[in-house]
């Protein structure tokens, strides 16, 4: 990625904080705070792929809803195109979404089955009014629908009548009818089989050469992200570890934490090792209770007592521009 | 291979569903067998029926499903036409199964200890406090921490990787001779299931289980596996060494699955689908059921059903389904 550091970021999010409340009733006890997102930024750049990365739980999707503000965020600033998207409100936001469209894991539920492909994708302009009359509005979901390689015969069908990978196309459809600038990926392929999964991820690639969009793309599977990003952010607890281009990432991590998630994928041809020296022990901690200090330092194997005090803050490393990460025993 | 060392043989399986539309061929004419201490990769995406061949060899198969050929032959015993009482001693202490989601295969209002202990006071004519003894020992060899706070917690309070060492406790707990695991991490986050992998894997030298290791993950199976078995729409389509399927495979849907996967390594721009979906199984073509995906079909494949054979004599054991397979 020939990164753009003198160009304006689509969108830029600062200081990121969605924090979830329990409890705290006259049966429930103590009140709890899950800090589900705790301080994350980030840029976008036009025409570029941001992956978040990370187990379940880590805060990759809750990132991505609070950006678009499916859910509030408690805390921080989301700038898109220049203007303040955090504290838009009524007409202004809705408009505003018409540049930031999101594609959701599971193309099961996240489709109404109770509307017409043709209705189902056209709804992001129905809501925006951005057609004179039907003659345009029929010309936008045809175009949207020829662009993501659906049968314009299917317009007329019902959700359920479709598998998995075309559904995730209407789905795509939806998302670019508006050609938006940014389109925020929540695990597009999770839910598919590999040889779909191929299908959408080069459906993806080449929407993104022809629209010039700019993708956040979530997910827990390398190979893809791999494939996919230009850069990476690498989550853990509702923290970013680390940060890097994909060869920063992919082929020089820094983090403890990136390194052993690296060597936990299986791949073709590796054996598995005979001892379990280079697995990461435990499970990750519950967000509701995390580690005092370093939020990875109960699994990682390099913790000294520094780490269960200090929490690390994201710095360069390594002495290349936009390679971060939070870890103070890397130097 | 003689069949006397063979611990599990299946020799055309037949399993059908019967439906308004016909009977349909969830898995036809299946041969696969399994020799002590071996792990037997089945690998497929969603629907291919890898999933249905776990129930057939637990004999779980039932209404509107139906064993309607072959056998099942595990230590000479033929579990399709086996009582129900011979089914059930076998379940459990010889033939043990792990499934994808251990929070609905776990009861939710027992203790992970007392069921392991019911597990193994069901079969073995022990003490309780043995069986508890037995259980605990159990629970340590999966390294889980703090075993007896866990032995005394209900699943809900465990996480899913926890969760999976229990069901794998259980499972072990009366040292089977045939372990099936169906999916055993897909649940589970990369950092746990590696740590699970390398668990089955140990356990298994231990105790020289054999095991019928069922994923749609092919980084998985390469792993685990030390022969490999490609299912496509309830058939085996290739079966071979882990080397030969992985380095060599000749199925052109074998070669798909893996052309599909994104690499680790390389750069590639586009990744390689496989052309269209899967056939419906009350809409499968005449001849070969991948005809209508795969990109050096024939006029003969159209028509003729091809057989699984091996496909080099100098190295026997690499079979393929195939007309055309790739050499």
């Amino acid at each position: 990625m020939e990164h753009k550091t003198l160009a304006e970021p689509v969108l830029k999010v600062r200081n990121l904080k969605k924090y979830y409340y329990s409890g705290g009733g006259f049966l429930s006890g103590k009140k709890t705070c899950v800090k589900a997102v705790n301080d994350v930024s980030f840029e976008l750049y036009k025409g570029e792929t941001l992956a978040i990365v990370g187990e379940s739980g880590c805060g990759k999707s809750t990132t991505a809803k609070s950006v678009i503000r499916i859910t509030e965020p408690t805390e921080g600033s989301i700038m898109l195109d220049g203007r303040d998207f955090g504290k838009l409100k009524g007409e202004e936001l809705k408009k505003a979404r018409q540049n930031i469209k999101m594609i959701f894991q599971d193309p099961y539920s996240s489709l109404n089955p109770r509307m017409t492909v043709r209705d189902i994708i056209a709804e992001p302009i129905d809501i925006a009014g951005s057609w004179k009359d039907k003659e345009e509005r029929e010309r936008k979901i045809l175009e949207a629908c020829d662009m993501v390689g659906l049968n314009r015969d299917f317009l007329d069908r019902y959700p359920h009548e479709f598998s998995g990978g075309q559904r995730q196309r209407i789905g795509i459809a939806r998302a670019i009818i508006e050609k938006p600038e940014v389109i925020l990926c929540d695990e597009p392929v999770s839910a598919l089989d590999v040889s779909i999964q191929a299908k959408v991820v080069n459906l993806l690639k080449e929407l993104q050469k022809r629209l010039n969009i700019s993708y956040i793309f979530i997910s827990h599977d390398m190979g893809v992200v791999r494939h996919m990003a230009d850069r990476v952010i690498v989550m853990y607890l509702g923290h970013v570890v680390e940060e890097g281009s994909k060869e920063d990432i992919f082929e020089s991590p820094k983090h403890p934490y990136t390194k052993l998630l690296l060597e936990s994928i299986p791949v073709i041809g590796k054996e598995v090792p005979e001892d379990d020296k280079e697995l990461i022990s435990g499970d990750i901690p519950s967000p509701a209770n995390p580690p005092s200090g370093c939020c990875f330092h109960t699994r990682c194997p390099y913790a000294t007592e520094e780490c269960s005090k200090v929490m690390p803050e994201l710095r360069e490393v390594d002495g290349r521009p936009g390679h971060k990460a939070a870890c103070v025993t890397i130097v | 291979m003689s069949e006397k060392s063979e611990l599990l043989v299946i020799k055309d399986l037949d399993v059908r569903l019967f439906t308004e539309r016909g009977t349909l061929p969830v898995l036809d004419h299946i041969n696969l067998s399994l020799k002590p201490g071996e792990i037997l990769g089945i690998v497929g995406e969603s629907g291919c029926g890898k999933s249905m061949l776990a129930s057939a060899i637990m004999g779980l198969i039932d209404a509107p499903l139906k064993i309607t050929g072959g056998e099942i032959v595990f230590e000479g015993v033929n579990l399709v036409n086996a009582s129900k009482k011979t089914l059930q001693n076998l379940r459990g202490s010889a033939i043990s199964m792990i499934f994808q989601e251990p929070m609905t295969s776990l009861n939710p209002i027992m203790t992970c200890g007392q069921q392991i202990v019911e597990a193994i006071l069901a079969h073995e004519k022990v003490s309780r406090k043995e069986a508890v003894a037995r259980a605990m020992d159990m629970i340590k060899s999966v390294g889980i921490p703090m075993p007896e706070k866990v032995f005394r917690s209900v699943p809900s309070q465990l996480s899913g990787g926890m969760r999976q060492r229990i069901m794998i406790a259980m499972a072990l707990s009366l040292r089977p001779k045939l372990l099936i695991c169906d999916e055993p991490t897909t649940a589970l986050d990369v950092t746990v299931q590696a740590q699970i992998l390398y668990l089955i894997r140990k356990l298994k030298k231990e105790l020289n289980t054999a095991v019928v290791f069922i994923s749609h993950d092919m980084g998985v199976i390469s792993q685990m596996s030390d022969r490999v078995a490609v299912m496509y729409a309830g058939q085996v389509v290739e079966l071979s060494d882990k080397k030969d399927i992985f380095t060599t495979p000749a199925h052109p849907y074998a070669i798909g699955l893996q052309a599909a996967i994104p690499k680790m390594d390389g750069e590639a721009e586009s990744l390689e689908a496989i052309p269209g979906s899967v056939p419906m199984l009350y809409d499968l073509p005449a001849g070969c059921l991948f005809s209508t995906r795969c990109e050096r079909c024939s006029m003969k494949c159209k028509t003729e059903k091809p057989e699984l054979v091996d496909i080099n004599e100098d190295n026997p054991g690499h079979l393929v389904r195939c007309f055309i397979p790739a050499i």
